[in-house]
């Protein structure tokens, strides 16, 4: 029969129709056009009535069935296309109702990326006080009253007899060797104190962070190793070091660290021209010092470097002015 | 200290050389220079001009006008003010274009109607005095040329070098000794400038005597005597050289002996020998309490430990410090007495410490001297004294030397230690060798040992055997020492439970928008009496940057309304600040604190219509790190802390300790920051809240039946807290009492004015079944009555 023969592709459009709509607009067009009053399905209905009984039967079957069909998949494809509430009163532009968390200070940033690479190294965090005795911070550290290298220092002092507020982070050195055997791996990062007036460059408070590995067998090439090591994982593998002679009274030998500049060794302003920028410290642990803290300087050797937090900071969010890290200023804290 | 490029050349070969082919090397060897300067980059087209005649300018008196003879370039017209202005004279003469010393450039003027083309240059303007009178009159033999430039007959085509010395190398304080550097890292050898001297018949023992009576605080004393010499001014090319490294020039006698100090190291003190009674000059410890006056014009009382340089009466210098008035070189001295000493580093060191004398003179002895040095200086300083002042020098040296002191001292090297310290393996002829290039003398050499003895110049620096291996290191070249890294033994763990917590804590304050500061610890002496506290010997900075710095901060808080103050004034609303830093209450006390504080107007959002930040802000971080510690349950007292206004300030105990609290910051004290709104803040003893901190987790189980809610609304005095009605509710709800939650607050026209309205969600459930309508209505009714008796509190 011809009617019935028409059910099948019908059903057919139908589908296609149906799962190509996607928006409620869309599936009420297909719903109005395939189960609508004027819809073929429904001039079927119609038709039902004329004819005889036996027809009657047979078409009606298959265009209730086509007609629970397309119900079935429209009720499903509603749900699918329902887009939300009041959805023209919406203004996509209009902010989210949470609240971005605040931030760390840039500072932390850095301390802890610092820390994070000397730990997997396997180094150990030690901390200790701000107010330091003279001989933790001097004398231990083989800068006795009677060296011009005690005066280098700024030191700031304070109203007790032979007390310091610490002018670097090295008298953690001392404590940490005068209560741990070795070997010794520790990084020391703190706040220390120099008599500076301030400038873009100095701040009276800063902070360091200082390594020191104290073991059998430790040599200037693990020092150069540990310290590339370091900073190719903060600034990456193209990264050089240069060493030159230096003096510290707490390592013999020592050395002066430069790291190659951003700018490739062509010369800018933060190298001043020279493709190098200075950024700490370093050498092997003077016998003087383990003789201070009782470890046999013919059993262990070690090495000692230590980097300024804010410099390292500077050079790596282009800070220009250390000064401002302690001004605090909620613009500088909040954007970078 | 400064060099320069052609005085340098006098001590080692330059020819052929440029400073930046030797910049990175001598850096690699430990001499940084600081800075290069070129006089001829600064001052610019001055060249010799020789005046032919000098007219009065016809509109005034004060001004002469020239006519400049300026060889192939013509002539000039230039009118000029100076007094001295003659003609037939040399002058250095800036022309159109030129630059001077200050930056200064000449331009084409008019003066009172008159053209001028140039001016006449002072020393001053060629900076090589601070202040000149009048212009420059120029030698007339030889004849200079005229036209030709001016910057060479000064000495000023030369280049002058800053060198950052450390206070481990003395020797570098010298020309010669950083000619060393120098001849090391070019491969050049060392030159010595030629030493003439020509001594009279007369002994200087029939001049001068010396006894040294402390020899263990003066290792050398000798002493030379130039008899009739005329003090002047130096010769110009060496008051030049002088000013281009930075030392004032004297007289030609004081100028002699800085000159020598410059090219070897050591300090050489002059005094005039009429001020040396008795011919004699006595080394000796000062007795206590002697006055001595230093040529600055100081009186310094002396202690037993100072040593004096003294004739038979009084103290003539203080040694290796300052001279004294007494005996100091004036334009009257016929006869001069040259010392050149060696003095004990830390003697010197104590006494300029002690008198807060810091000389040149001690700034060199303190860090250690040459001993060899000594007689070399002290020839050299008195034939040019002889040279320039006239005079003769008197035959011979007196010479006390200690018995005991070995100036070129003996180490040993074991070539095991080598690769031992640096990681490299060198062989024994390579390090023998090594060390004669840099003067060591090899005293003896055994299979693995090396015996030296150290140049006198390293006296004070090379001790040890260590010193020799960063001798070694520094010439071998750090670059060249391959990078390796340790061989780590693995060692026990240790689990880092504070840095945990303090992760945790810090969410809380960030998702609460808190931002972290960075704060100096210090605060003001009258800022700590305003707070309440007596300073009394409280920590306390004796030589603060200023006054604020004073005091080191036992409320960190102030720090960060500092900072609040800094924000709000630059325009922010709100602010939310913390820090992790520490409080110093006392030198026991110092201690890990976290600040916090808000305050501001938390500005309206689309969502919600702004408030002002108070203690709820601040009791949310308060909440936050009890329950992070695991210590909800902390007894809350009131705080006396000085800094909070009265009755607002709360402590939280843990473990028997201060651990937490929270507070208004007093009204004066916000006057102080110019801050007008409420300021809410807290501290967390960090050490304390640690120690309570759990990093691990416990699985508690949860019930598989439904709950049933059931909200109550009381009605109760105002001023009953809702805390206290909430803690009977959940003691009353028993086991299946799973939450209480205040929903609602009411306080308005719908109730008397002493009474509130508070409302609580509860939600009951069983761990066993599902409850029952019944069952809950029987703890219903049980909460009820009991609000009713405890409280008087009503149903709504
Ligand atoms: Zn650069």
């Amino acid at each position: 029969m011809k009617e019935t023969e028409k059910i099948g592709p019908l059903l057919q459009a139908f589908h296609k129709e149906c799962d190509a709509a996607a928006s409620p607009g869309e599936w009420n067009d297909v719903r109005v056009k395939y189960l609508g009053r004027k819809s073929v399905i429904m001039e079927m209905m119609k038709l039902l009535k004329t004819l005889s009984p036996e027809d009657k039967k047979t078409l009606g079957k298959e265009v209730n069935k086509a007609k629970a069909e397309m119900e079935r998949a429209l009720e499903e494809k509603k749900r699918a296309v329902e887009s939300c509430k009041g959805q023209i009163a919406v203004d996509w532009t209009l902010p989210a109702r949470g609240v971005l968390p605040a931030k760390v200070h840039p500072l932390t940033t850095v301390r802890r990326q610092m820390e994070d690479i000397f730990i997997r190294m396997g180094f150990d965090i030690r901390q200790g006080p701000d107010m330091e005795t003279e001989w933790h911070c001097f004398d231990a550290l083989n800068i006795p009253e009677t060296h011009p290298a005690r005066d280098e220092q700024d030191t700031f002092y304070l109203n007790r007899e032979k007390m310091v507020l610490r002018t670097h982070t090295s008298p953690v050195q001392i404590r940490t060797m005068l209560e741990e055997k070795p070997p010794i791996y520790m990084i020391a990062p703190g706040r220390v104190y120099r008599n500076d007036v301030p400038d873009a460059s100095h701040s009276p408070v800063f902070h360091q962070v200082e390594a020191l590995a104290v073991d059998e067998n430790i040599t200037f090439g693990d020092l150069k190793g540990v310290i590339y090591a370091f900073l190719s994982e903060l600034f990456g593998s193209g990264v050089k070091t240069r060493f030159d002679n230096s003096f510290f009274p707490f390592t013999e030998p020592s050395a002066e660290v430069y790291m190659s500049c951003f700018c490739g060794g062509k010369g800018c302003s933060v190298c001043k021209g020279s493709g190098w920028l200075e950024i700490g410290g370093a050498g092997m642990v003077d016998p003087e010092v383990f003789r201070a803290v009782g470890i046999d300087p013919e059993k262990y050797t070690g090495f000692a470097f230590g980097f300024g937090l804010e410099r390292m900071a500077m050079l790596m969010y282009g800070v220009p002015d250390i000064r401002y890290f302690y001004e605090n200023d909620l613009r500088m804290l909040t954007t970078m | 200290m400064k060099v320069t490029w052609n005085w340098l050349n006098e001590f080692v070969d330059l020819d052929g050389l440029a400073l930046e082919d030797l910049e990175h090397r001598l850096a690699s060897q430990g001499l940084h220079i600081e800075e290069v300067f070129c006089p001829s980059d600064r001052i610019k087209e001055v060249y010799i001009g020789y005046i032919t005649r000098v007219e009065k300018h016809p509109d005034a008196d004060r001004l002469q006008v020239c006519h400049v003879d300026m060889g192939e370039k013509g002539t000039l017209q230039i009118v000029t003010a100076a007094p001295n202005v003659r003609e037939k004279a040399f002058v250095p003469v800036a022309v159109e274009g030129a630059v001077l010393h200050s930056g200064m450039v000449i331009k084409k003027a008019k003066l009172r109607g008159v053209e001028s083309r140039g001016m006449f240059c002072s020393l001053e303007e060629l900076g090589l005095e601070e202040h000149s009178e009048g212009i420059f009159l120029m030698e007339e033999s030889p004849e200079p040329v005229r036209g030709a430039p001016a910057l060479p007959y000064f000495g000023l085509d030369d280049t002058v070098i800053d060198f950052e010395i450390t206070s481990n190398r003395p020797d570098c304080l010298s020309v010669r000794g950083i000619a060393r550097e120098v001849a090391m890292a070019a491969g050049r050898p060392l030159k010595t400038p030629p030493l003439q001297i020509r001594e009279s018949n007369t002994a200087v023992t029939d001049k001068i005597g010396v006894e040294v009576k402390d020899s263990a605080k003066c290792l050398r004393y000798t002493a030379r005597v130039i008899q009739g010499v005329s003090v002047k001014e130096s010769p110009l090319l060496v008051r030049c050289r002088l000013a281009l490294v930075g030392l004032r020039c004297i007289n030609n006698i004081v100028d002699a002996t800085n000159y020598v100090m410059w090219e070897y190291g050591l300090p050489l003190h002059a005094f005039d020998r009429s001020g040396v009674s008795g011919g004699k000059i006595v080394v000796r410890k000062a007795s206590a309490g002697e006055g001595f006056d230093t040529l600055a014009g100081e009186h310094l009382q002396l202690t037993d430990e100072d040593l004096l340089i003294a004739d038979t009466k009084r103290g003539i210098a203080l040694a290796g410090v300052i001279g004294g008035e007494n005996s100091e070189i004036t334009p009257e001295t016929k006869d001069v007495v040259l010392e050149a000493a060696l003095f004990d580093p830390v003697s010197i060191r104590m006494t300029a410490k002690r008198h807060n004398q810091k000389t040149d003179s001690s700034y060199r002895f303190e860090r250690g001297m040459d001993f060899e040095a000594v007689e070399t200086s002290s020839q050299r300083a008195a034939s040019l004294i002889a040279l320039w002042g006239g005079g003769e020098l008197c035959r011979g040296m007196v010479d006390e030397k200690s018995t005991s002191f070995e100036p070129r001292r003996a180490l040993s090297l074991r070539v095991s230690q080598i690769p031992r310290h640096l990681g490299i393996s060198l062989s024994q002829d390579e390090v023998s060798l090594l060390f004669q290039k840099l003067d060591y003398d090899i005293i003896e050499e055994r299979e693995g040992l090396i015996s030296l003895s150290v140049p006198s110049g390293r006296f004070w620096d090379i001790s040890r055997e260590i010193d020799l291996i960063e001798e070694i290191a520094r010439f071998y070249g750090y670059d060249k020492i391959p990078e390796s890294l340790p061989l780590l033994k693995m060692r026990k763990g240790k689990s880092d439970k504070r840095t945990l917590f303090y992760r945790e804590i810090e969410m809380i304050l960030l998702a609460n928008g808190f931002y972290e500061c960075y704060l100096y610890p210090f605060i003001s002496e009258e800022l700590m009496k305003k707070i309440g506290y007596e300073p009394g010997d409280r920590p306390r900075v004796v030589n603060p940057l200023n006054r604020d710095m004073e005091y080191m901060n036992p409320e960190p808080l102030l720090g960060l309304v500092k900072a609040a103050e800094t924000n709000l004034k630059r325009g922010a609303g709100a602010v939310r600040l913390y820090e992790w830093g520490k409080s110093y209450p006392s030198f026991e006390g110092e201690a890990e604190t976290l600040s916090f504080l808000c305050a501001g107007f938390e500005p309206k959002t689309v969502y919600s219509p702004g408030h002002e930040l108070g203690y709820f802000d601040a009791k949310t971080i308060i909440e936050g790190l009890l329950e992070k510690a695991g210590c909800r349950e902390a007894e809350r007292r009131e705080s006396r802390r000085p800094v909070w206004a009265p009755q607002s300030g709360f402590v939280y105990m843990v473990n028997g300790k201060e651990a937490l609290e929270i507070g208004m910051l007093r009204k004066d004290l916000a006057d102080i920051f110019d801050i007008r709104q409420e300021v809410w803040g807290g501290y967390a003893r960090t050490a304390a809240l640690a120690e309570r901190f759990q990093p691990g987790r416990s699985f508690v189980p949860f019930s598989p039946f439904p709950p049933v809610y059931f909200d109550l609304a009381f009605v109760v005095d105002s001023s009953l807290p809702a805390g206290e009605l909430e803690s009977e509710i959940v003691e009353q709800g028993g086991a299946l009492l799973e939450e209480c939650r205040l929903f609602d607050r009411y306080e308005g026209d719908r109730l008397p004015s002493d009474k509130k309205s508070l409302a609580f969600s509860l939600t009951f459930r069983s761990q066993e079944r599902t409850l029952t309508e019944k069952e809950i209505d029987g703890i219903i009714q049980k909460i009820v009555a009991r609000m009713k008796k405890v409280f008087h509190a009503e149903l709504r």
